[in-house]
This record gives C-alpha cells, structure tokens and sequence, in this order.
C-alpha cells in the first residue's frame, strides 16, 4: 500500500502542502479531487520523488520512497501536461520506454487495437485525446504496482473514458495495482474509485472508502408545520441547508434516524426523505465547509 | 516488475539517437574543410582551424540539447519520473557526447592527414582535448545550476572563463594597489602573479601547445575532470527541481552576480589606472559594480525589485573585496620602501622599460627558450643590465633617491617620460622589481640635484658603454668581426653617403663617447637612452650613422643607429 505521512513542501515562502497524509491500499483506485491548485500534481512529483518533501516521509508497501531508491521502478506516472520526446512515435516510445521497465508487447499491442492507435505515427502530431490514450497505454503496458495518473480523462469524450475505465479496472482486479487517480471530472471518479481524498489549499480535508463518505455525509430533505428555526438541528452535524418553498434541504453528518426522531418529537413533520449525494457533491460540500467558493 | 540495470542499454540508445547529428556534422566538417578550401585552392589550414571551431560549436550545442530536459517542466516531469536517476541520465548525455566529440575529432583528422597540410597543425590538440572535454562536463555542470537552456550555455562560459574573470578581479586590485602604494606596478604584480602563482598557462593547457606532454599535464587534465565531476555529482545531488528561473541555485545565482558585476569595473579600473586619480577611479567603480549587481541580480531573477537577501550578499562581498584589497594594499605597503644591499644583487637594471625588464624574466627563467648567452640576449634586446658591484651600488642609490622624490628634470629638448623602472635579481633567486611614476619638471630643482649625479654615473661608467655599445667597447665582441657603418646625413636622410669599415672611426666614436656629458639631463638620458637626440631629430643636423656586421655578402645583421650631434666633434670632423 501506499502511504504518505505528514507530508510538508515549501516552494520558497508559500506552503504548497501541509501535512499531507494519504492511505491508499493495494488493489485500490483512489481518487485525489481538490480545488485548482491545491497541490495534487504537487502530490504525485512527492511520491515520484521528482520533488524533495521537506518534512514527511512515503513508503510504499512497507518500504520507504526516497530519491534514487529502488521501488521507484515500480512506480509510473502519467503527467497531466504530457510531454514525448521529439519526433517519436508509440512504437519508438515504447522501445525506449522498453529499456526501463518490462513493458508488456502483448498487452501493448492489444491496447493499441482496443484505443485504435497508430502507432506509427509521430505522437506530436496526435490529438490531444490519442496522445492521452497513448500515454494510458504504455503505462498500462508498464504493468506498474503504482500507477499515478494526473488528469487524465480530463476533456475526453465519454467512449473513450469508459474505455480507459474498463482497461484500468481489469488491470487492478488481474494485477492489484494501487491506482491514484487525479481529475476534476468528479462524476467520473464517482464511479470508478474506491477511496477519495478530497484536498484544498495543500491538504486533504477529508479521505475516506468512496462508500462510507457517502454515509456520512447525507442529505435530507423534510417539510414541518409551523416555524423551524435551523439552529435547532447544530447538534446533528449540519454542514449545509436551504429552504425551498416549504421544504428544508440539509446536508450532514449526523445521524439521519436520530435526527428524525427530533423533528418527529418537536415538530410535525409532513415529509422526510433520504437524497443520495454524489462526490461532486460531498466536494462541494466539504469546500463550501472550507470557505472555497463563498468568498464575496 | 523486476529491477533492471538500464545504463549500457540507455547509452547505445543515445548513440544511435545521435545519428542525425553524426551525419549533419560530417556534411559540415567536409564541406568546410576539404571542400571549400579544394574548391578555393586556398588555405587550407584556415579552414582546418574553422573546421576545429566548428567542431567546438556542435559539441557544445549538443551537450546543451541534451541537457535541456532539465529547464522544461513536462520534460523534466517526464524523463524524472521514469526509472532512471539524474545523474545517470546526465552521465549517459556526457558519455554519448565523448562520444561524439572523439568523431569529430577523427573527421578534423581526416581532413588533416588528406590536405597534406602542416602536421604542426596538430600540436594545437593538446589544448583542444582538455577544453573539449572540459565544455562537456561544464555544460552538463551549468545544465543542472540553470533553469533555461540559454542561461546554461552562458554559464558553460562564464564557468569555463571564471579563472580569467578572478585573475581580472584580481588586476582590479592591483590597479588600486598601484595608485596606492608607490612603485609597486600592477603590471609588474600582474606578471609575478601569472607566472609564479597563478599559472593559468597550465590550467587552460596552454603552454603545451608548443612543449610535449609531461607528467604534469597528464595529473593535472584527470584532476580538472574529476574537480568538475564532482561538483556535477555535488549540485545533481542538490538540486530542487521545483526551482525556476534562470539560475536555480541561490548559492551560485550570488557568485555569479558578484563576480560579473566586478568584470566592468574591474576592466574600467585596469584601464584608465594610469589616466584617473585613484579616489574617482574607486567611485566610479562602486557606482559601476553596484548598477551591474543589479541588472545582473534583476534579470536572474526576473524582477526590477531587489531582495534584501541579494541586497546583503552584495553588500558582504563589497566589504569582504575592500578587506582583500585593504590587506594587500597593508602586506605591499611593508616593502614600498624596501631597497636592497647591493651585495645581495645580483644583476640590475634601471630605465624606462618595463616589458624588457619581463622579457629578461623569462629569459633568465628559461621561458623564452633562446640559444644564446645572457650577454648576446642582452645586445639583441639592446638591454642594460649591470652585475658589477658599483653599478649595482649606484643604481640601489638612485632608487632610494627615487623614493624620496618622484620627480625629475627634462630639458625642453627631451622628451619625457613617465616612467622609472628599477630590477634587482637577487642572490637568492627572488627579485624585487618596482615601476615608478615620475614626473618631468621643465625647471630644474635642488631635489633633481641627487638622481642627476649617479646617473651621470651611471652613463659614464664602463660596464653602461660596454653595454649600450659594445660593438665599440666590448673587445670580445668587437675582435674577429666586419663590422660597417652607413653614414647619412640627417638632412638627407634617404642617401648613404659613405659605407665604411667601423674600425676608421671607432676610435673616433669612443673618444667622443667619452667625453659625453649629459649633466642635468642625466636621469632623463639614463631613461631615455634609445629615444634621445631629439633636436639632431628635428634641426636635421649631424649624421645618422648605422652600424652593421656583414655576416657574408647576403646577410647583414644591423646592430645600432647613431646620431651624431655637434658633441660627437671629433667623429663629425673627420666624415666632413
């Protein structure tokens, strides 16, 4: 498993990370989702040692992740703004790529025909999305026990994103590859991770089983006769709520039942019903909690 | 995954890379320096010396190409994040361009050995390999201190020049030594320094342009190589590659910008030492320093405002060059009176000239490898230079005249000069050489008085005339030997008027020469003694008499011009 413990990074006075602490375990994707500039690309340079921490340390499954060490052979990272090295093509990539890891031919080749990818042909001339789909592959042709990858469905159409979908959740389940995953396509990520770590201005504000943060984050929406004064409910965890018409809409991390209870007990409650949250909305939730996007 | 030991793999990789360069490089190298000159039928060792140039601009645009991943955020990221550390990655670019380099080296070679031209042309290899391989590893080096391809390339020079820009500081402080502490030259400290200390001939491999290779050459490229590989490995190690900018060191960014902004004032001081009074000059220089400090710490670091940090390291460097320069000026300042006993000299020398002085160093020293006897060196160079006891007495007296009165007398019929140079070589193999700025005063004074009389001396002694002429007074050069004179008048400068043989008039000469008496111009005839006679010059009275050994009827050796003026009355009287 990977872990990042109480990871620190100044770039000259600005604190780009604040003890960062990050679980992700084998077998697992997990999502790292964080306001622009946050420091999750920051993140990933750490853990590829690319990026001195200033305090903190990383290990990866029991080992410790330092500069020039061994593990990092295990480890492969796909950049958000992608770089190739001038006038390549996959197949020469691939060669080149061949001399560092064990890249799989077999799996190579097959993923081309999956992604339909020339592979001849010079990957700077690519679009944008094959040049995604290129660097996908031969990271999955790498067979890494990390794969970190920033971005990277990021402004592709949805065929292909089910694509890379399929691809990787096939290699996690065969492999038990760890999987961080970084985007700002949160509906995406919603159906694909396993954990999230939801960060904002250099730390992670909350990290939790996709699942269970859904459980503890919850949203109810329920109608009273008379007059409700909201303050009534800070016992309950209330993150967030609106009024709409007569119908109160609350986001929180209390108990939902006990909070029933009360209403029932105090007022007459004419309707209380559960909502699903999505992670779009858990995010939103949490950086609304963190003063992210209610600056006047 | 398993490990793997990728370096022999990635480096014939990155040879084979290198394809399109080898094949652009030989179209180059041959065109330039066997087709064009072919074609031109022209020089062809110009073209083999553009060819060399050449060769030096690939391999340094190579090694930065190759490098260049480090100052592009995507590429770095890329090739970082892929199993192979920095500095094996910076090795491997540093192998394969040895390895391009050593083809190039063949192709020059080639063009060499098939144009037949001189074989001589090769001895300049003994230099060029050191400076190649050097360029290599500092590229490399200034790769990993930069964060922008350009700046690297500027750095690879900067570093590659930074022992000339510490000798240039290091004038800078003589220049002020100089104005500070009386006789002391900085051209004189400059050569004492270069020759003796720091010996930049070896560093840049120099000197073994025209010497073979010696023990000393094959330690010394090793210790340069490992000395700059090893700061490599140092700043690899070190280095942030979040940093941006131009440079990305703090460290180095500071030592740069201190050491280029003295190179202005450093070269305005060196310059105008002479012309400008000392306390301008020091202002001038401060001012100039602090203004290239800050374009210089403004353009690294991209902002028109300075940072304290710089603002204090600029300051601490300031005050740490005014200590040096305080402290050499301090240790000079115990010898500015220093004169020595003449029985510890061993040679002397005074005049005006202080490149002779420099030239007769190396002489001595077995620099200037010369066949030929100190005395013969002395005639070709027209030197003076007394070992006797007496002159050396009396030169040791004129100098401590010279300290305490730097001034003189010039008869309006002389010109002047500035200078006063005074050379001792000592028993004990040090020497002690000081360079005076005098001036020439039209009115003669009681403190004249002194310098005059040693060296009317001086003129009249023996051992100056067997020196100044010794074609005239020195028998073992004068027996056996055809010796001629070419009489002119100097009015009718172009025509010879009479060819004869020396001996009809030496005689004659010596007795005139005898009887010469410069009185209140003596010190100025002691340092003008090859520009004198000004007014024959210029009445176009008298003779002008040449004197020449006829070796065989082709080869003539001149030796010396003489004007004869109306005190020359008895060699005058007998050519009219």
């Amino acid at each position: 498993m990977l872990r990042v413990n109480n990871l620190s990074k100044k770039f000259g006075d600005f604190q780009v990370l604040k003890n960062v602490n990050i679980n992700a375990e084998k077998g697992q994707i997990y999502g790292l989702v964080g306001s622009n500039g946050c420091g999750k690309t920051t993140i990933f340079k750490h853990i590829m040692q690319i990026y001195r921490q200033d305090e903190g340390y990383i290990d990866f499954d029991g080992e410790r992740v330092e500069k020039n060490s061994e593990i990092l052979k295990d480890f492969y990272y796909v950049q958000d703004t992608l770089y190739f090295p001038y006038q390549y093509t996959l197949e020469k990539l691939f060669s080149y790529e061949k001399l560092m890891y064990h890249m799989s031919e077999e799996k190579f080749e097959y993923l081309l025909k999956y992604f339909d990818l020339d592979k001849n042909k010079v990957l700077n001339k690519m679009s944008k999305g094959q040049k995604k789909q290129a660097a996908f592959v031969l990271s999955i042709a790498a067979g890494p026990k990390l794969l970190l990858l920033d971005e990277i469905v990021d402004g592709l159409d949805a065929v292909i994103k089910r694509k890379f979908w399929d691809v990787l959740i096939k290699e996690v389940m065969d492999n038990r590859m760890t999987v961080i995953i970084s985007s700002h396509d949160l509906k995406e990520l919603d159906n694909i991770c396993d954990k999230v770590g939801i960060m904002h201005e250099g730390r992670i504000l909350k990290e939790e089983n996709l699942e269970k943060m859904k459980e503890d984050i919850k949203r109810v929406q329920f109608a009273l006769e008379g007059d409700f004064d909201p303050e009534e409910l800070k016992d309950f965890g209330i993150l967030q709520y609106v009024k709409i018409g007569s119908v109160y809409i609350v986001t929180l991390t209390g108990s939902m039942e006990d909070l029933e209870k009360y209403l029932r007990k105090t007022h007459k409650l004419l309707l209380f019903d559960r909502l699903s949250m999505s992670l779009e909305e858990i995010f939103i939730t949490e950086l609304g909690g963190a003063g992210y996007g209610k600056e006047k | 995954m398993e490990k793997k030991n990728n370096f022999m793999p990635l480096l014939i990789y990155s040879i084979k890379e290198k394809k399109n360069w080898l094949l652009l490089s030989t179209v180059i190298i041959f065109v330039t320096t066997l087709l064009i000159p072919y074609i031109l039928r022209a020089d062809t060792e110009f073209f083999i010396m553009f060819g060399i140039f050449e060769m030096f601009a690939l391999v340094f645009i190579n090694c930065l190409v190759d490098d260049s991943f480090l100052h592009n955020e995507a590429k770095l990221t890329y090739y970082m994040s892929k199993p192979v550390p920095l500095g094996r990655k910076i090795g491997i670019n540093i192998v394969t361009n040895t390895v391009f380099t050593l083809y190039l080296l063949v192709l020059i070679l080639v063009s060499v050995f098939l144009q037949d031209v001189d074989n001589e042309i090769l001895k300049v290899f003994k230099m060029l390999i050191p400076w190649l391989m050097a360029i290599i590893l500092l590229s490399s080096l200034s790769s990993v201190l930069s964060g922008n391809t350009l700046m690297a390339g500027a750095m690879t020079i900067f570093n590659f020049c930074l022992p000339l820009i510490i000798l240039l500081v290091i004038m800078f402080i003589f220049s002020i030594l100089e104005n500070v502490v009386t006789g002391f030259s900085a051209n004189v400290l400059y050569d004492y320094f270069i020759r003796n200390i720091y010996k930049l001939d070896y560093l840049y491999f120099t000197r073994y342009v025209d010497k073979s290779i010696d023990l000393v050459y094959l330690l010394l490229l090793p210790i340069i190589l490992i000395f700059i590989g090893l700061l490599l490995i140092r700043f690899i190690k070190r280095r942030k590659n979040e940093n941006t900018g131009f440079i990305v060191f703090d460290g180095y960014k500071y030592f740069v910008a201190v050491f280029a902004c003295l190179i202005i004032p450093a070269s305005f001081s060196i310059n105008f030492s002479r012309s400008t009074g000392i306390g301008s000059r020091l202002v001038i220089s401060a001012l100039l320093a602090t203004l290239s400090y800050y374009i210089i710490i403004a353009f690294i670091e991209k902002s028109f405002r300075i940072s304290k940090s710089s603002i204090k390291v600029f300051v601490v460097s300031m005050v740490l060059f005014a200590l040096i320069t305080g402290g050499t000026v301090g240790l000079a300042s115990q010898y500015e009176n220093l004169v020595p006993r003449p029985e510890d000299v061993e040679l002397a020398y005074a005049g005006n000239q202080i490149w002779a002085v420099n030239s007769a160093e190396d002489f001595l020293e077995g620099r200037s490898y010369q066949d030929m006897s100190f005395k013969e060196w002395k005639r070709n160079h027209s030197m003076i230079i007394y070992d006797d006891i007496d002159s050396i007495r009396d030169i040791t007296d004129l100098h401590r005249e010279v300290l305490k009165d730097q001034t003189y007398y010039v008869s309006p019929d002389y010109y002047g000069t500035g200078s006063f140079v005074v050379a001792y070589w000592m028993k004990d193999g040090s020497r002690i050489i000081r360079d005076y700025r005098l001036t020439p005063e039209a009115e003669f004074r009681k403190e004249h008085e002194g310098k005059n009389e040693i060296a009317g001396k001086l003129l009249s002694s023996y051992e100056y005339k067997k020196q100044r002429y010794y074609y005239l007074y020195d028998e073992g050069y004068y027996g056996g030997r055809n010796l001629y004179a070419k009489v002119r008048t100097m009015n009718g400068y172009n025509t010879v008027i009479e060819e004869i043989d020396l001996k009809e008039i030496r005689d004659l000469l010596k007795k005139d020469i005898d009887n010469l008496y410069f009185g209140n111009t003596s010190f100025a005839e002691l340092l003008m003694s090859y520009m004198r006679s000004k007014p024959i010059a210029e009445s176009k009275q008298g003779y002008l008499v040449e004197i020449y050994e006829k070796i065989s009827d082709e080869d003539i050796n001149y030796l010396d011009e003489l004007y004869l003026n109306e005190n020359f009355t008895n060699t005058t009287e007998y050519l009219r």
